[in-house]
């Protein structure tokens, strides 16, 4: 999987790269973390599909790119923080990442307020609204939890 | 067809438990295969057999009626977390793993999602 495609404006025209193929899974994403368990729940399926070396796409979108803000902690209501551990899944090889850009915005948020993956990271991808088809037509199953 | 399906809301707070059991029998009338069912987060209680529901549908019994035609399995992780242990579920369904998802999601040509 190449790093074409890569950065903030990366959604402009063609789909990125490095979350594409016919045998990847995207897992889509619209909740915010912590008011319910959807994103605690993906982070555990992103874990099995990782685990069984099966190629998957996190797709964050609407409220779910607060999963990714760097920063945050949720000790204080007993949780611990999604955006750390799915920066470093993000790291590994087979794991991409899609981002909304048009969510991130609406929420105030720029591409570097995300927590970044780690050095080496396979695929951390900002898109527009206008590729999200592209996106979903490029894999083999979506789950949306 | 090879069809996956996953299930995420609790019966009756919301129409996905009816929709899914509906979605699957007429998935199976029309010859398809239906791969498994594997239910996420609160839709692992539409597996507890104690489900009583006085003058309406019973949608565990339903659930169980399709487990011994389907492979059905609960998140186990999801069960321990809301107290459901393996004496409580209806006949012919499991408690299994995440990769267990991933297995039929890799199985099948369509994967279909109800609730969340």
């Amino acid at each position: 999987m190449g790093k074409e495609g890569g950065g903030p404006e990366a959604g402009a025209g063609a789909p990125p790269t490095g979350v594409q193929g016919q045998g990847r899974t995207c897992l889509l994403i619209r909740k915010a973390p912590y008011g319910a368990s959807n994103a605690a729940e993906t982070f555990r399926a992103l874990q099995a599909f990782y685990a069984f070396e099966k190629p998957v796409t996190v797709l964050f979108v609407d409220d779910a790119v607060l999963s990714l803000v760097r920063g945050a902690d949720p000790a204080g209501i007993g949780m611990r923080p999604l955006s750390r551990a799915f920066a470093d899944l993000g790291a590994l090889p087979g794991v991409g990442f899609v981002v909304h850009l048009e969510s991130l915005e609406e929420r105030g948020l720029r591409p570097d307020d995300l927590e970044p993956p780690l050095e080496g990271a396979d695929a951390f991808r900002f898109v527009r609204t206008a590729d999200l088809e592209a996106i979903l037509a490029s894999h083999k199953a979506i789950i949306r939890v | 067809m090879r069809l996956g399906v996953l299930l995420l809301d609790s019966p009756y707070q919301t129409q996905d438990v009816d929709s899914c059991i509906h979605f699957v029998e007429a998935a199976l009338r029309k010859g398809h295969e239906v791969v498994g069912v594997f239910l996420l987060m609160d839709g692992l209680y539409a597996l507890n057999s104690k489900i009583k529901a006085p003058g309406d549908r019973n949608l565990a019994e339903e659930m169980s009626a399709l487990a011994s035609r389907v492979r059905v399995v609960g998140c186990g992780t999801c069960a321990r977390f809301r107290g459901v242990v393996k004496a409580d579920l209806i006949k012919g369904a499991s408690l299994g793993g995440l990769g267990e998802l991933v297995e039929i999601v890799e199985a099948s040509d369509r994967f279909v999602t109800f609730g969340g």
